[in-house]
């Protein structure tokens, strides 16, 4: 914008202001002036005075009533007598005025209310506005977090597929079992090869050296295997116990409605962080949890009852226990669950607690197995804190 | 080896297992023809000679389970043994229901398979003999005249020649001429012999056939 411009734009409000004052007053002149005598002077340049206020603020509004007090007192007060005010118009002349002044502040004071109101209705609007943006993004960055929460579900699921793993297992067993299979059938050929009339030296040594190829191939698998267990060497960071806990509720969560198990969570409020493999660890509720699920679903009647508790104990260690009101253990298997493939499951593949136990001595804590008072088992472990391990 | 020897048939994926098979039973004088696939073997017609199928449960593609029942399904009639890496019981019962002879878990004995083997076979055996028997006396009972057959059906109802000649407005001297051929034609030893070939034929064209 030019400087000639900017004046201008300042300029034209006010020429429309004050010429709005000297218009509306001369309206009021005019029309009062022609229907003289029949009207009383002064209700028309009242409207006038207002009408200049309500539009042009204070100063018009001044400038109104002086016009307005000039024209009745040089036109309307005697007759044709020029611009001189008498000293007899005088109170007449106060009577105008004042009313005028008080009726122009009123209007005045009327427009600013009104623009004050205005103003808050803008206002209103622009925080509403600015609210709803807040809001939407609060909605995405929540979004975003139930995404991540998802995913390290998605994650975890994964993990444990690969871990429970009556998959693998199998997956394992069969990839051994194929050449061991082969071993012992090329065995028992290269006996009859031996054993035939007379014995086909030939054929036996065949037999022989696909033996030895299969036993290579059998140990090929167990080194594959040795190296995927070395690939997943444990990530060990200062961890809160209760969120590992959480973190494996959530997966279980349908899992316990489905099979109508009341949880109580007793988690002790500023129990010291332990160091661990949050992966592995949570690997280590999960199977706890998931074979007091298993327990309990064995069992018609009495109530289903999981406890999951965590506390710090005078060691410096912390223990979480879980604990099931389900079939329970025979004492003297309290130990022998804990040996790899022992399962009283049609489909267990009975690994669960011995991976868990070693994970947890892996981790210089203990996990063992008791009896309850009442039905069902407990399972225990620990583990040291950041403070007892520094 | 004469070509109406008995022959294995072994469907397994891993080539070690298949060869291993193959060698065990060549050393016992056992004819065997290997396959990857259980389509592979659907190709290959099987002889008409006694044999058997030893088929891996785990197959890729389609599991052997679903094999056995694609190959009832083609009318392949032949007894299978399954071989699996692990005992799953509800497969084993699954299996042996729908008609498999056996169910060896890897790595089996010898003995176990070459036992299991000698049984399918002669399951075999007797199931083709059955056949050509069923196909033998219809071809028998096809080359009787209709009055030949009427005469058979009386005779085996138990009626005597005289009851038969009544029965059929004819002389005893005629029926005793058609029963005559009726035990030629059927190559029948003795009359309780044909009293059985009659039952086997009814049996036969209602469709009732003995399983594996
Ligand atoms: N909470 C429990 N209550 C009763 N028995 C249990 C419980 N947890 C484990 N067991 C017993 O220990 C065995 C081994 O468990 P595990 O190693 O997890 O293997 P799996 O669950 O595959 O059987 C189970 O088969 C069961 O007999
Ligand atoms: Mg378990």
């Amino acid at each position: 914008m030019s400087p000639s411009d900017e004046i201008k734009a300042r300029i034209a409000p006010l020429l429309f202001k004050y010429g709005l004052a000297m218009l509306s007053v001369t309206l009021a002149f005019l029309i009062t002036r022609s229907l003289q005598p029949t009207l009383f002077p002064t209700p028309l340049f009242f409207a006038a005075i207002v009408i200049s206020t309500w539009y042009g603020g204070i100063g018009p509004g001044v400038v109104s009533v002086l016009l307005a007090t000039l024209v009745l007192d040089s036109y309307f007060m005697s007759p044709v007598r020029g611009f001189t005010a008498g000293n007899s118009d005088l109170p007449y002349l106060a009577q105008f005025v004042l009313p005028a002044l008080l009726s122009g502040w009123f209007t005045k004071k009327r427009k600013d209310a009104e623009a004050a109101l205005k103003d808050a209705r803008d206002h209103l609007d622009a925080k509403v506005q600015e609210r709803t943006l807040q809001l939407q993004s609060e909605i995405v960055e929540r979004k975003r977090a139930e995404e991540s929460v998802h995913k390290t579900q998605a994650d975890l699921a994964h993990l444990t597929r690969v871990m429970t793993m009556s998959e693998l297992a199998t997956s394992i067993a069969h990839e051994v079992n194929q050449p061991l299979t082969a071993i012992v059938t090329n065995g028992a050929a290269g006996m009859r090869w031996l054993a035939a009339e007379p014995p086909n030296l030939e054929r036996a040594r065949d037999s022989m050296s696909r033996m030895i190829s299969e036993g290579n191939r059998a140990s090929e698998v167990i080194k594959r295997i040795r190296a995927l267990s070395k690939k997943t060497s444990p990530h060990k960071s200062a961890l809160e116990i209760d969120e590992v806990i959480q973190d494996v509720l959530a997966l279980v969560g349908t899992e316990l409605v489905k099979n109508r198990i009341a949880l109580t969570c007793d988690l002790q409020r500023g129990v010291p962080r332990v160091i661990g493999d949050r992966i592995q660890l949570q690997q280590v509720l999960l199977n706890l949890i998931i074979n007091s699920i298993e327990a309990m679903a064995e069992i018609a009647q009495g109530p289903r009852e999981l406890l999951i508790k965590s506390e710090a104990r005078d060691d410096g260690q912390v223990v979480v226990r879980v604990r099931d009101s389900g079939a329970g253990i025979d004492p003297k298997d309290l130990e022998e669950i804990f040996e790899g493939f022992y399962t009283t499951k049609a489909e267990g593949v009975g690994i669960g607690l011995s991976i868990s136990r070693n994970i947890v001595e892996a981790h210089g804590g203990r996990l063992w197995a008791s009896r309850n008072d009442g039905r069902g088992a407990t399972f225990q472990f620990t583990l040291p804190t950041a403070e007892t391990t520094t | 080896m004469k070509a109406t020897e008995p022959i294995v048939y072994v469907v397994d994926d891993d080539a070690a297992v298949r060869h291993a098979i193959k060698d065990l039973l060549e050393s016992v004088g056992i004819r065997s023809e290997t396959f990857r696939s259980g389509r592979e073997f659907l190709v290959r017609k099987p002889a008409d000679t006694p044999s058997c199928l030893i088929l891996d449960v785990r197959l890729p593609g389609s599991s052997g389970l679903e094999f056995q029942r694609e190959l009832k399904a083609a009318g392949f009639e032949i007894p299978i043994i399954f071989i699996t890496g692990h005992g799953d019981i509800p497969i084993t019962v699954q299996a042996m229901k729908a008609g498999a002879v056996d169910f060896l878990t890897k790595p089996f004995r010898e003995q176990e398979l070459l036992d299991a083997i000698h049984k399918a076979v002669d399951r075999h055996r007797e199931r083709l003999q059955q056949v050509s028997d069923a196909a033998k006396l219809r071809q028998c009972y096809e080359e009787l005249t209709p009055r030949e057959r009427e005469v058979m059906a009386l005779v085996t109802r138990g009626l005597l020649n005289k009851q038969i000649a009544a029965e059929l407005g004819t002389s005893e001297t005629t029926v005793k001429i058609h029963r005559g051929q009726v035990m030629r034609k059927m190559k029948a030893e003795s009359l309780a012999d044909l009293v059985r070939m009659a039952d086997r034929i009814a049996q036969l064209s209602k469709g009732i056939s003995q399983p594996f």
